[in-house]
């Protein structure tokens, strides 16, 4: 039986990859005002952060309607296909929320299996892309489920920040909150974990954070799959590839942009590294 | 399934000397209640956008409920039906749609429900509405998997119930959206009380407040019989709970006290009080004044009202603290910092940076035992690191660790900057061992040039040094003498070697300008090619702190 895979925008997958594997991207919504665009549809990254630097008023950004995924769900029924649908923590955005109102207005409510990646951008992405190739694999839903929350709980992003800013305006900084750099100069770390996003380091400058960052890829033995993200600083995303390179197998290392979404959170020069790990990781810090 | 009482027949308005009396409502009723609601929600979205703090505190609760407002009234529109079944399932179409953000869901839930609750009607009587909004209040409360009181949920269950009561008490249709409407006002009142997080802050719910201006439009709709303009209804907030801590100061301290005195000026303690918080209450009378205000500066509300008489019932509540607790955040941290600050630069930096609290050092003054137990004692924290940050603290931290029943870590921090790098370490979250060992990595990774003046001639390690004469210690060492600071400053760095460090941060003292410092800092740049940051430390008799990483 067909396994249709979907996910949303904050995956942060490139386009080209989803296409080819035929990953479903619902997009989220960016608001400037009463302004309301489509996540990669109706707005590009680089328009995007263009346009957040011209603007006074800081972005929102809200879920999938509910209409807009169960188009999806009855596209993939259509098809006669499962739906395995993977997003952004629920601690985090309300899509899942939506994801569960659309399976119960859906005819067939059985076939569609959600799934909380308790991550957000490439790591989204990364539980996305295991869940595919499950799928592609030819294992049941059950199973391509099963695989996408194992890589759920082990799935780990960490990302360097320009400025806590942009994540504090929005609302999602959670435990960050009480580590803003106050006055000084700072390029903060932190994780998504258990669905929440967690402070790890203030590293004082771009150069030291790469190398924190890399120090704490490599303290975490195995890995599955890495990604690669970044908002606006192509340069620090390709020495994070290069160097991280030869840390998994070749294939392995996917790279993304932090979409529309995700940049009114993260703000401009944001980077991160996601890694699925063979086994569990201890918790952090 | 219900049967329409007026099926088939158009509704009427009955002829009355003030107008007409709209018996039953139709589909262009139902718009057109949706219309004007949407009207005075787009005037009120800016003020109710500015209570956002739950679930997530972003701000957006009044222009989501907007936008899939809007959405629906577009869709029903476009539907151009008479009948109100008809009219409400393209509502409930176009919200499910075009819903955005969570208050959006919620919203396009009701309008499901409120679409079942008509089915099969032409029109609807009082009674058969209010049962409506009833079936929509449900159908809101079923969407959500963990339905919160003190939200949308809970004025929506209570406007309709109101509703209910209007109409069965034999009010027209009018009276009952009215009657809904002021329950609902009354519903948003009490949120503060049902959710924590919002007393906290000192607002209501936001998606409630949305809700209730819907209800008022609808209301304004069916008593005036047309689409109105809209009225705000709602004040913008005098703080908004958003706004109120972009630089990271947090929630602040929820601040209590009476004063008894005589002669007492409510007034003037008002104003003093907006000029440092927020949420001010002060009510009373020349003899006795009751103060409520949010602020950073608890101590100062405190020392300012005892100059003015008699402080009692004093209460100071930590609102981080609190908020965190209320959304099941981070429990207490398990290692708190104490940190000693000369200037107050170097005191707020260390504050930003986690320290609780800061003992700040006037001139010559080095703290005594007493302060350093107080401070420990009032750390929010079981284990404490003390941060003395100065060589001649060392003694009275390492006693002091002896004096309380916390339990206390001395980081022989020896210079401010090396306070400073360790707090850069420091995590809240992580646990007591994972911080003392990056706290006391990070002290090792930074290296502290100090420029003075000499205070008197000697002579130190064969070198003689007159009286007023500038002095660079790197590292507590004296490494250079010159006539001028630049001049000591710049051997300095020349002794600490090329490059000094991948970041210098340079802190200037009591006595120097901010101006003069960046100049010097970027004439320094054009020498050593690091990053180079100025900042006030305010630190008493040292011209410049610098801080090699």
């Amino acid at each position: 039986m067909a396994i249709r895979i979907v996910t949303d925008s904050t995956c942060d997958l490139p386009l080209e990859l989803t296409q080819q594997l035929g990953i479903e991207v619902v997009p989220c919504n960016v608001h400037f005002g009463t302004e309301v665009y489509r996540d990669g549809l109706e707005l590009t990254t680089d328009e995007f952060f263009r346009r957040l630097a011209a603007s006074k008023r800081l972005p929102t950004t809200s879920q999938p309607s509910v209409g807009v995924l169960l188009d999806t769900y009855r596209r993939a029924a259509e098809d006669g296909a499962d739906v395995v649908s993977i997003h952004v923590s629920e601690r985090l955005s309300g899509t899942l929320e939506s994801a569960r109102l659309a399976r119960a207005s859906h005819p067939t409510p059985d076939r569609i299996h959600l799934v909380d990646s308790k991550q957000a951008s490439i790591g989204l992405g990364l539980v996305v892309l295991e869940a595919v190739e499950r799928a592609q694999g030819g294992a049941s839903a059950a199973e391509v489920v099963a695989a996408a929350e194992g890589a759920a709980t082990r799935a780990r992003i960490f990302a360097v920040l320009d400025t806590l800013e942009y994540l504090q305006r929005g609302g999602r900084i959670g435990r960050a909150q009480a580590f803003l750099g106050g006055v000084l100069k700072v390029k903060p770390m932190i994780t998504i974990e258990g669905g929440e996003v967690h402070p790890l380091e203030r590293p004082r400058s771009t150069a030291k954070a790469v190398e924190r960052l890399l120090a704490r890829v490599a303290a975490l033995g195995a890995l599955r799959r890495l990604g690669v993200t970044h908002s606006t600083v192509p340069e620090v995303a390709d020495t994070l590839a290069q160097r991280l390179a030869p840390v998994v197998a070749s294939g392995r290392l996917v790279r993304g942009r932090f979409g529309p979404v995700l940049g009114v959170h993260v703000g401009p020069g944001a980077f991160g590294v996601a890694v699925l790990p063979e086994t569990p990781l201890a918790t952090s810090p | 399934m219900r049967q329409a009482k007026v099926t088939g027949k158009t509704p009427r308005r009955s002829q009355g000397r003030e107008g007409s009396v709209l018996t039953a409502a139709a589909g262009q009723h139902l718009v057109g209640m949706c219309s004007t609601a949407a009207l005075w929600l787009e005037r009120n979205a800016a003020a109710i956008d500015a209570l956002n703090v739950f679930p997530v505190p972003d701000g957006d609760t009044g222009t989501n409920m907007l936008l899939t407002l809007r959405a629906a009234v577009a869709e029903a529109r476009g539907a151009r039906t008479r009948g109100i079944a008809r009219a409400a399932e393209a509502l409930a179409y176009g919200a499910l749609m075009g819903a955005r953000g969570n208050s959006g869901v919620i919203l396009s839930q009701f309008f499901k429900g409120l679409a079942q609750g008509v089915r099969g009607l032409e029109a609807a009587q009082p009674l058969e509405l209010a049962q409506a909004l009833a079936e929509g209040s449900q159908a809101a409360y079923n969407a959500v998997s963990q339905p919160v009181e003190g939200t949308i949920l809970t004025v929506a269950r209570d406007a309709s119930s109101a509703a209910l009561a209007a109409a069965r008490a034999g009010g027209d249709l009018a009276a009952t959206l009215a009657a809904a409407a002021a329950e609902a006002a009354q519903a948003v009142e009490r949120t503060p009380e049902q959710l924590p997080v919002l007393r906290e802050s000192g607002v209501v719910d936001a998606g409630g407040q949305g809700f209730r201006v819907i209800l008022e439009g609808a209301a304004a709709f069916l008593r005036d019989g047309r689409v109105r303009h809209a009225r705000e209804i709602i004040p913008l907030p005098t703080h908004s709970p958003i706004a109120r801590s972009p630089q990271g100061e947090g929630y602040g301290f929820c601040t209590e006290l009476v004063v008894h005195g005589q002669g007492l000026a409510p007034d003037q303690l008002r104003q003093w009080l907006g000029a440092i918080g927020t949420s001010v209450m002060v009510v009373g009378d020349p003899a006795m004044v009751r103060v409520h205000v949010h602020t950073a500066t608890p101590q100062a509300v405190v020392d300012h009202a005892s100059r003015l008489g008699l402080v009692d019932r004093v209460k100071i509540e930590d609102m981080d603290a609190q908020h965190q607790e209320a959304r099941r955040r981070a429990p207490p941290a398990s290692l708190g910092v104490v940190a000693v600050a000369w200037g107050e630069g170097f005191a707020q930096a260390m504050e930003s940076l986690g320290a609780r609290p800061v003992v700040r050092c006037g001139e010559t003054m080095n703290p005594s035992l007493f302060d350093l137990l107080t401070a420990i004692e009032d750390a929010p924290a079981a284990e404490v690191a003390l941060l003395p940050n100065n060589a001649n603290v060392m003694p009275a931290a390492r006693q002091v660790a002896k004096l309380t029943a916390k339990r206390v870590f001395v980081l022989p921090t020896q210079t401010l900057p090396q306070g400073v790098a360790a707090l850069l370490a420091y995590n809240s979250e992580a646990t007591t061992d994972a911080n003392l060992a990056a706290m006391e990595e990070a002290r090792q990774g930074v290296r502290t040039l100090e420029v003075t003046r000499a205070s008197r001639g000697a002579s130190v390690a064969g070198r003689s040094i007159r009286s007023g004469e500038a002095i660079s210690l790197l590292e507590g060492k004296i490494v250079a003498v010159a006539g001028t600071e630049e001049e000591a400053l710049r051997q300095g760095l020349a002794a600490a070697g090329a490059p000094p460090a991948d970041i210098v941060t340079i802190y200037y003292g009591a006595g120097q300008s901010e101006s003069q410092t960046r100049a010097l800092a970027d004439r320094l740049r054009q020498v050593y090619p690091s990053e180079w940051e100025v900042l006030g430390g305010g630190q008493p008799h040292y011209s410049y702190i610098l801080s090699l990483e």
